[in-house]
């Protein structure tokens, strides 16, 4: 599936905040600020310091008491995206699938984003223009995950941009503990949403049955030999550690989502808008 | 080409079949693999046995498993030369008894080697030890096919007995039958002389008061009794088919001269035959224990030896250049 079909199949879906969002420029996204649009939503006494413009005047006649016409505003959220790019993202080596699924799903989040018009964007500034989906795109595909990254360096610059936005970040989380750690400390810390996009490659979670000398593509020096009850072994530590980083990141207030790379995106896609 | 101890040989093709099969089971690493959650993987030893398929050290494989056969050829003792089959007898038959010829024509084998000789068992003896050396057996069965006459056992005998290192299978045959008809007896009247007490006859000294006529001399023939003090008392001349028998001893009319009397009646014309070996004596020079005779390395065994040291010097030059591929 190319980038264009998958953009094509995500058109109409919707991802409305989880909450409030501050005050800001009109958006689709329901504000904390009550202002005097034309969706009517309840009636308020008036109290001293309203403006006197807002006083339902027909319901003053029929009530001889004053009550302000209320009525929810619609802001804008800034969407921004945090993309693991250290080399277990490049994984396996021959498709990359693990990066390009994280691509995929983080230019399918943005194109929602965009479509409701609020800006997006990934490690700059979040852009509303038109072109900015296109721009990502060409980003992203000059990207060649390697190296080690530091994911909560990468998360605070981003909050660094913008006051209070959406926040998604896409990664396996293989970093070493202490990042991990500091980063769930910076999701707390972030005013707006957080999502975390956990790829998880199909190859992870079902190794090849032959035996095989494993070998950590961000520490060289970590090789073990996958064997016979090691697989075992191997197993139910990565289902433990999978289960903690998803009590982590709930217990840090954020939205977890974990998919794998033979999920179809546009599915994933789904999944992610609709989570808690 | 055969061998002394093919067992070396089956059992050095048994240790090369364990050296492929550990050549196909080999402990190496397994094949690198990049896994981002390799760190779930408990530690442990990076070497694992794995099984292939194929050996991976050819040459050096088949250098272990020619050092192998090599050794094992050489410790199975390899003969260039033919030899006779396993189990090799020499059958010693006494011609002197004609139908012991004909009676051990069927108890001959093919493989059997024949050795003739006439009456006596040291002959017979010399023979087969003769016979021994001519062969590349190690392991020979002597077989003795006589009559066993006491006459058969002389002076030597036991000593070559002695020298053959086993059991020896003695069949008996049955002696020829004698080739004289009846005799014609002249029995001479015996009125004076001395008296003397015993005559030999055929080897058996009968004790009686016999009377024996003073000068008295015999015509030509061959003795077939003798006086105590070896003077003769019967001659035999053949005539014919039979023979004429010229009897100079008064018998007295005891018991022992009536039997002695009728010995000489009886006895039939011909030289004096001695008497067959007893069972007990043929079973003892036949010995007890197991027939097969064990030698010392023959002469012809030095060629085999210098092959067996050849093969173990390739093998242990093999055994080298494994240590310097491996190097």
């Amino acid at each position: 599936m190319t980038d264009a079909s998958l953009l094509d199949l995500v058109r109409g879906v919707r991802w409305p905040a989880k909450r409030r969002v501050p005050a800001a420029a009109h958006g689709v996204h329901r504000s904390r600020r009550r202002g005097a649009a034309a969706e009517f939503t309840e009636y308020r006494p008036y109290a001293q310091g309203d403006d006197p413009r807002r006083i339902d005047w027909k319901l003053l006649a029929r009530s001889d008491r004053a009550f302000v016409r209320l009525s929810d505003d619609h802001a804008l959220l800034p969407t921004m995206f945090v993309l693991d790019t250290s080399a277990s993202m490049a994984f396996p080596v021959d498709t990359f699938a693990k990066w390009q699924h994280a691509r995929r799903l983080a230019l399918a989040l943005a194109s929602i984003a965009h479509a409701a018009g609020d800006p997006v964007g990934i490690g700059s500034t979040p852009r509303t223009r038109r072109s900015i989906i296109a721009e990502l795109a060409d980003s992203l595909s000059d990207i060649k995950p390697s190296g080690t990254v530091s994911l909560e360096r990468k998360l605070s610059d981003t909050v660094a941009m913008t006051r209070e936005a959406r926040l998604v970040i896409v990664s396996d989380f293989l970093t070493d503990p202490e990042d991990l750690a500091a980063t769930l400390a910076g999701a707390r810390a972030v005013a707006g949403e957080v999502y975390a996009i956990h790829i998880v490659a199909a190859e992870e979670l079902a190794p090849p049955m032959r035996d095989v000398s494993v070998e950590d593509p961000e520490d060289p020096t970590l090789r073990r030999p996958l064997v016979g009850s090691a697989r075992a072994t191997y197993d139910r530590e990565f289902a433990a550690w999978r289960a903690g980083v998803a009590r982590d990141w709930r217990a840090a207030g954020a939205s977890y989502v974990m998919t794998t790379t033979d999920e179809p995106a546009e599915h994933a896609v789904r999944r992610i808008v609709a989570s808690p | 080409m055969t061998l002394a101890a093919p067992g070396f040989l089956v059992a050095a093709f048994a240790v090369a079949a364990v050296a492929v099969a550990l050549h196909l089971l080999v402990l190496r690493p397994p094949p690198a693999w990049r896994l981002p959650t390799a760190r779930f993987v408990p530690p442990a030893a990076s070497l694992v046995r794995r099984r292939e398929t194929w050996p991976q050290d050819r040459a050096l494989l088949a250098l272990r498993v020619a050092t192998i056969l090599l050794a094992g050829l050489a410790f199975a003792g390899p003969a260039l030369s033919a030899r006779p089959a396993r189990g090799t007898r020499i059958v010693a038959v006494d011609t002197s008894a004609a139908t012991a010829q004909d009676s051990t024509a069927h108890y001959l084998r093919r493989s059997d080697l024949r050795i003739p000789f006439v009456g006596s068992l040291s002959a017979a003896l010399v023979g087969a030890r003769r016979s021994v050396a001519q062969l590349r057996e190690d392991s020979v069965e002597l077989v003795i096919v006589s009559p066993f006459a006491t006459s058969a056992v002389d002076a030597a005998t036991a000593a070559l007995r002695a020298q053959w290192p086993a059991a020896i299978r003695t069949v008996r045959v049955a002696r020829p039958p004698t080739s004289v008809g009846h005799p014609a007896f002249s029995w001479l009247s015996v009125t004076g002389g001395d008296t003397i007490g015993a005559v030999i006859m055929d080897g058996v000294v009968t004790v009686a008061p016999f009377r024996r006529p003073r000068n008295y001399h015999f015509r030509e023939g061959a003795v077939i009794a003798r006086w105590v003090d070896g003077t003769p008392a019967a001659v035999e001349r053949p005539v014919l088919e039979n023979c004429a028998r010229e009897i100079a001893i008064g018998i007295p009319n005891t018991r022992a001269g009536e039997q002695f009397r009728a010995a000489m009646t009886n006895r039939p014309c011909g030289p004096p035959r001695s008497p067959a070996m007893s069972d007990s004596a043929v079973r003892a020079f036949a010995g007890t224990g197991s027939p097969a005779a064990k030698f010392g390395p023959s002469q012809n065994a030095s060629d085999d030896r210098t092959l067996m040291a050849t093969l173990l010097v390739l093998a242990c030059a093999l055994a080298a250049a494994e240590w310097v591929i491996r190097r």
